[in-house]
């Protein structure tokens, strides 16, 4: 531990040069910048932006990545919270519970609690993986499919707790998730599926254009068709950051649950393939259940509370992330394989023996990232002033604008018309589900969370010979699979107890 | 009422289609190797069907009991409002104007024609203010997408 400290402040001690300060702070910006934009994310910012480090020398270029990497993270809450578009995977509950802030003329506020809580999730990854990375490695390697795939079945199964009034709905809403899911390449046998003949759907329904449609274009048709009153759907909140600023009491208050929420989203960031989304649903769900606000809590009005929650683990799960790509090789997450393409491309080796050969790289790169959440916090605060004057443009403007930005968003993400005609149709399907009383959020969480589930369930059952008893076996998956029984029973066990209780 | 009938036999349909795929095209298990490419896509029209079919029977459950009540059924068009329908489909319209434009001419006429129309013929805003306010998105979308982020769009412009 102490070794890891002395070779932190060396590696700080490198960081914090004019050059490689220069190349976090620019690294950051266009991060936070990049990741704002809906359609694009964190995934294709980061490869877009991986040229520019090309003609830098290794250490500042990577430094520069990490920046890009975490500024993405960062930014990613903006256009969730200010346009209902999240920018990835992770920021559709940012979205949930962030959007409905906005309306209500709070998304100073918003906006604060998403940066105040990136900073301590990202610093709390970043000091688990200065004192414990290789360690949290090792304990990575121990999930194997059936664990993974017990995980994200608990990960589904707590999407119940989303439903509301009618579970019926909801449950409609995850397998249709799952279905769209199922569209294309099944990853594990190379067999195409469910395309019905076009050449379109071979390669399956992308992310980027369906969560765009699903939450952008839907929300562009709830804003014209009164669903949204038009002149009433974005109110001007407060537009100075002083204004914006939580209380030192709210600051006090959300603590405990970023620590609580960044373990979680740490611990489940390590783990290789789990990602950013699973960490942000499963802590969000958590708080759901255990923090004191959480009547406040489930996208009616929005709270900051359930904000802080998922941005916070988020970024922990992306600083968790670095933890199996340093030390094992392996990126947990869709964004870290850009950057093991991006430190490859630099001679690089990630693996076990990567802390021993090249520890000025290693250490200067963890150095960085905390100067580097600094730097992001700063910028991110600095911006909401400007962001919040976004907001004073009226609604009936805001709509065309926001439907050209689906369509260019959803177009960047694969060069595709396909993909802007499927970003059309998803988003007015959402909005006829929308107006049945099905929620979209349960489809797009299933639809990211389903092809990893698949994907390790027919692993385990391949490396058991097809014996379903596997997932029961295996300790760790057991536990989550009781955990995920308990989730999918306690809600008729608690409707049984206030029944008995009225009874009595 | 009758919007929810039709959309609980849509989702049928769909579980069914889905699931005769899974079962009869893709396989649901190869046996002492593992699951096949059916499997989980069955398992979850399964889920569907249940839902949709429960969700179906308790729609023709009211159905019926207004009828017994000896209420109207609910007219499909008692909701409906021709300036509301109209909206939201010149909604989707500008929106298949957008994405023609797009593949046709390129970002740039896109950008402004979709804006420019929506603000004249949506808004009703007169025209300078349009204009100022299409030519000043159009350009910041270009300077993003097409001049910064080297985004290849189809098109001629």
């Amino acid at each position: 531990m102490l070794a890891n400290f002395q070779s932190l402040l060396m590696g700080l001690s490198t960081a914090v040069t004019p050059y490689n300060l220069l190349a976090c702070l620019i690294g950051g910006v266009l991060g936070i910048f990049v990741g704002a934009l809906p359609g694009v994310g964190a995934v294709a910012g980061c490869s877009l932006l991986l040229p520019i480090t090309y003609k830098m020398n290794p250490v500042a270029a990577i430094i520069m990545l990490a920046g890009i990497y975490y500024g993405n993270m960062y930014g990613g809450a903006y256009s969730a919270i200010l346009l209902n578009i999240p920018g990835d995977s992770p920021a559709v509950m940012t979205a949930v519970e962030g959007y409905p802030m906005t309306r209500r003329g709070l998304a100073g506020r918003a906006l604060f609690t998403a940066n105040f809580s990136s900073f301590v999730g990202g610093s709390i990854g970043i000091i688990c993986l200065t004192m414990v990375g290789p360690l949290l490695a090792q304990i990575g390697l121990k999930f194997g499919p059936p664990e993974m795939a017990s995980l994200t079945f608990l990960a589904l199964t707590s999407i119940g707790w989303m439903l509301g009034d009618d579970p019926k709905k909801g449950l409609i809403a995850t397998a249709l998730g799952v279905m769209i899911s199922n569209i294309g390449m099944d990853a594990s046998s190379a067999n195409f599926r469910y395309t019905f003949g076009s050449t379109n759907l071979l390669s399956g329904i992308s992310f980027i254009p369906l969560v765009v449609g699903m939450f952008g274009f839907s929300q562009v048709l709830n804003m014209v068709t009164g669903g949204t009153k038009v002149d009433e759907s974005v109110h001007v909140g407060k537009l100075s950051l002083k204004e914006s600023m939580l209380t030192k009491k709210e600051m006090i208050s959300l603590l405990p649950q970023c620590l609580r929420t960044s373990l979680v989203g740490g611990f489940i960031g390590f783990l290789p393939g789990a990602g950013g989304t699973t960490s942000a649903f499963l802590a969000y769900m958590m708080e759901r259940k255990i923090n004191k606000h959480r009547d406040e809590m489930g996208g009616k009005t929005g709270s900051i509370y359930g904000v802080s929650a998922v941005e916070s683990a988020n970024n922990a799960a992306s600083v968790g992330a670095f933890i199996p790509l340093l030390s094992l090789g392996i990126p947990g997450s869709s964004t870290t394989a850009v950057l093991l393409g991006g430190l490859m491309a630099w001679g690089l080796k990630p693996g076990p023996l990567l802390f021993q050969q090249e520890p000025d790289f290693c250490w200067s790169l963890i150095g960085s990232m905390y100067i580097g959440n600094v730097l992001c916090l700063i910028f991110g605060l600095a911006v909401i002033p400007f962001l919040m004057k976004l907001m004073k443009v009226p609604a009936n403007i805001l709509a065309p604008i926001i439907t050209v930005v689906c369509i260019v968003g959803a177009y960047a993400d694969s060069n595709s018309m396909f993909a802007v005609w499927t970003m059309l149709v998803a988003g007015v399907i959402t909005f006829m589900l929308q107006k049945k009383g099905i929620p979209s959020t349960p489809i797009i969480l299933s639809f990211v969370l389903a092809p990893t589930f698949e994907l390790k369930v027919r692993q385990a059952l391949e490396i058991s010979n097809c014996n379903l008893l596997i997932f029961l076996q295996k300790p760790i998956s057991l536990f989550f699979l009781l955990f995920a029984a308990a989730m999918l029973l306690a809600p008729a066990a608690i409707k049984l107890v206030n029944r008995n209780k009225k009874g009595v | 009422m009758v919007s929810d009938l039709i959309l609980s036999v849509i989702l049928i349909i769909l579980a069914l289609v889905w699931g005769y795929i899974g079962i009869f095209q893709l396989g649901l298990w190869i046996p002492g190797v593992s699951a096949d490419s059916g499997f989980i896509p069955t398992v979850f029209s399964v889920v569907l069907l249940i839902c949709a079919v429960l969700s179906l029977v308790q729609t023709l459950k009211k159905l019926r009991e207004g009828g017994a009540e000896g209420g109207a059924v609910e007219n499909p068009l008692s909701n409906f409002e021709l300036p509301a329908f109209i909206r939201k489909y010149s909604v989707v319209l500008f929106c298949i104007f957008g994405i023609l434009c797009l593949q046709y001419l390129g970002l740039v006429p896109m950008c402004f024609l979709l804006i420019f129309g929506w603000m004249i013929l949506m808004n009703r805003f007169p025209l300078v203010r349009s204009f100022l306010i299409a030519a000043i998105v159009t350009v910041c979308i270009y300077l993003i997408f097409d001049f910064w982020l080297k985004i290849p769009f189809p098109g001629l412009f």
